[in-house]
């Protein structure tokens, strides 16, 4: 597939709907007919970034709001997940692995390094009181091209 | 407002470096109790008795019906509790492990975990994270926690982090409870 599509989801930070956006990414990222591994990786990005909006822009508040957007772009996946909650004091320390804010949760403080290993491009910008907001980008190489 | 972008490098030497200090302040040595030779099997439900953990179980039950994604499935075989997870694990998903795994090791009956992987189709560093938690319980009490029967994402993931070398991995449960009743 070649083109341009994108779709654009909007949700209350509870942590039910981590599940639903997972799922929701990856089902639309099926059209560019990616290998289970990197659905697997989709997921768990998204997984990962929505899971932080929740824990940490949010502090757990159900009122919140999550926005994650994805477009494709030819063969390549942008997927923006933002929040307008507390942002990141310091994103030198966030990303080092298992680093944690939240020690007491039983973090394991590796979401960072799972999304910059899993997405071709990543980055981050954020503000203490903006909130955070992350892109990044993955290329699918289709099944049907590796077999072609 | 600070930002950063990054290349896509892969740190996992130094991740693991940094975990096995983190975790290598275990206490070792504890005698290991066995508990009678049959092999039991209870129910999640039978292993929890009247106290917070419960309530805190029943509470996530309830939360849990409209989209449980994750069973707990507690089986004992003498001395070692084995722990088969179903569906996904995720950061909604932790707490119901983290309360079912703590009340019953810590109910006494058990001094190693066989974490079961089968049916384990999703884990995100949340998953870790619980697992990471009940690994330091278990080794604090002096027992051993293996890892057996692993889908190909949620291994990448162990591996990934560094808990590939702290905890044992196998093939399927009847190799990990093998390798545990040498240790007991």
């Amino acid at each position: 597939m070649s083109g341009h599509n994108h779709m654009k989801l909007s949700f209350a930070s509870r942590s039910e709907n981590e599940a639903f956006a997972r799922i929701t990414v990856a089902a639309f990222v099926t059209q560019l007919d990616p290998t289970m591994e990197q659905l697997d990786e989709i997921k768990t990005v998204v997984s990962e970034a929505v899971t932080n909006a929740i824990i940490h822009g949010y502090n757990g508040a159900t009122d919140g709001v999550v926005n994650v957007e994805a477009e494709i772009d030819g063969d390549t996946v942008l997927i923006s997940i933002s929040d307008q909650g507390r942002g990141i004091e310091d994103l030198e320390l966030a990303r080092q692995p298992l680093f944690t804010s939240r020690p007491e949760l039983e973090r394991s403080g590796m979401g960072f390094t799972i999304m910059e290993n899993f997405m071709d491009e990543f980055d981050v910008v954020s503000s203490p009181t903006g909130g955070t907001s992350l892109k990044m980008k993955k290329r699918i190489e289709s099944k049907k091209a590796l077999f072609n | 407002m600070t930002r950063f972008s990054s290349p896509p490098l892969c740190r996992i030497m130094s991740i693991q470096t940094t975990l096995l200090l983190v975790l290598s302040e275990g206490r070792n040595g504890s005698a290991i109790r066995r508990i009678g030779d049959d092999t039991t099997t209870v129910s999640a439900e039978s292993l929890l008795s009247v106290n917070p953990a419960q309530q805190a179980v029943h509470a996530l039950k309830g939360k849990g019906k409209l989209g449980m994604s994750l069973q707990v499935e507690l089986e004992q075989h003498r001395n070692v509790l084995v722990v088969r997870l179903r569906g996904e694990l995720d950061h909604h998903t932790a707490d119901i492990v983290r309360f079912k795994m703590e009340d019953a090791i810590l109910r006494g009956r058990c001094d190693h975990v066989v974490l079961s992987l089968k049916e384990l189709i999703f884990m995100d560093s949340s998953g870790l994270g619980v697992i990471l938690g009940r690994y330091k319980l278990v080794k604090s009490r002096g027992g051993k926690m293996v890892v057996c029967d692993t889908q190909a994402s949620v291994k990448r993931l162990f591996e990934l982090s560094g808990l590939f070398k702290i905890l044992s991995f196998y093939e399927t449960e009847r190799s990990a409870l093998a390798s545990l009743e040498v240790v007991s």
